[in-house]
């Protein structure tokens, strides 16, 4: 007997993201998942976002780690709603733990929701959590190659945020490069370069967020 | 990427079809899987034996198929139809970098059969 199922094999992760972004959205919420290679910067970038964002908007943050609470305790630091996921060693989010996540959150007190994936440029692109968009770090320590080298993530992203300006005297890093790659894989791709350390180049980047909040909000 | 993870979930969703239908056993089960969707057939290939021989009598005959579909894009510009090659996502006809992914982001079971 030969059976036709034609079943995405992603199908089940799916189901939930698209279960997670009607609740997303009956909560009239704003979600980015942000991905990156690891130490590229995500947290230290939304430290510095939260300092701006938070007077103005109601911002809560999930965060993505294989073992450790470190991420989560310094945004708790910054007085915003957070909670950690663990992957226990997994590889990337996926739509069930950020279910779980998000019932622990008030999301109807909350406005904008960062959800920081697993430092890693593979598989997060895979698995959809229910996010209006997402955005890719990349950092200069770490080369300007890796749009080239991991053109799915690149390709997925509203926006690319090319962390540690400041480091860009002390390395070999292309930002024209860099960008015209990214541009290359993803014409409508808007591009920060900022140093989530010094502060250089932040505020382009979090009027752009509340830009998008806005946006969200007209389109009811 | 993470193949075994993947290789459990066609088993899955293979099996619980399967019981619906009656079947005691399967043989072949045949997945489609392409060159952008990240997951690496080899891997893929290397995942399903050690889930198998670990397996249940359901599973423990099958045999997986795997049928590649190559990464193709259409130019919005210029209408081509085209393969794509990354890291080189553009129309080799005309430049323009703003291509459709036609296929390439496959990863689905086509289907299965047992007796």
């Amino acid at each position: 007997m030969e059976v036709k199922l034609v079943t995405n094999v992603l199908k089940a992760n799916d189901l939930l993201a698209k279960e997670l972004r009607s609740t997303f959205s009956a909560h009239r919420l704003l979600v980015v998942n942000l991905m990156s290679a690891p130490g590229s910067g995500k947290t230290s970038l939304l430290e510095k976002s939260l300092d701006l964002l938070k007077t103005e908007v109601r911002v809560g943050v999930i965060e993505g780690d294989l073992y450790t609470s470190r991420d989560a305790d310094r945004i708790e630091k910054k007085g915003v709603p957070v909670v950690q996921i663990n992957t226990q060693g997994g590889c990337h989010l996926d739509a069930a733990m950020v279910i779980r996540a998000a019932a622990s959150l008030d999301l109807a007190g909350l406005e904008l929701l960062f959800i920081e994936n697993v430092g890693n440029l593979v598989c997060p692109s895979s698995y959809d959590l229910g996010e209006d968009f997402r955005v890719t770090v990349i950092s200069t320590t770490e080369g300007n190659d890796k749009p080239e080298k991991y053109p799915t993530m690149f390709r997925q992203s509203r926006a690319l945020v090319i962390n540690k300006i400041d480091l860009l005297p002390f390395t070999d890093f292309n930002l024209d490069e860099a960008c015209r790659d990214a541009r290359a894989l993803n014409p409508e791709v808007e591009i920060f370069p900022l140093s989530a350390r010094t502060g250089e180049g932040l505020d382009p980047w979090c009027r752009w967020v509340r830009y998008q909040l806005e946006a969200k909000r007209a389109q009811g | 990427m993470h193949e075994l993870s993947l290789i459990q979930e066609v088993l899955r969703l293979v099996s619980q079809s399967a019981r619906e239908n009656g079947l005691r056993r399967i043989t072949k089960i045949k997945l489609v899987v392409g060159g952008l969707s990240g997951a690496l057939p080899e891997a893929l290939r290397f995942s399903f034996e050690a889930v198998r021989a670990s397996g249940e009598d359901l599973i423990s005959g099958a045999e997986l198929e795997v049928e590649e579909v190559g990464a193709r894009g259409r130019c919005p510009s210029c209408s081509g139809d085209f393969v794509i090659e990354p890291p080189g996502f553009f129309c080799p006809e005309c430049g323009s970098p703003g291509i459709i992914i036609t296929a390439g982001h496959e990863l689905y079971v086509d289907g299965y059969e047992g007796d």
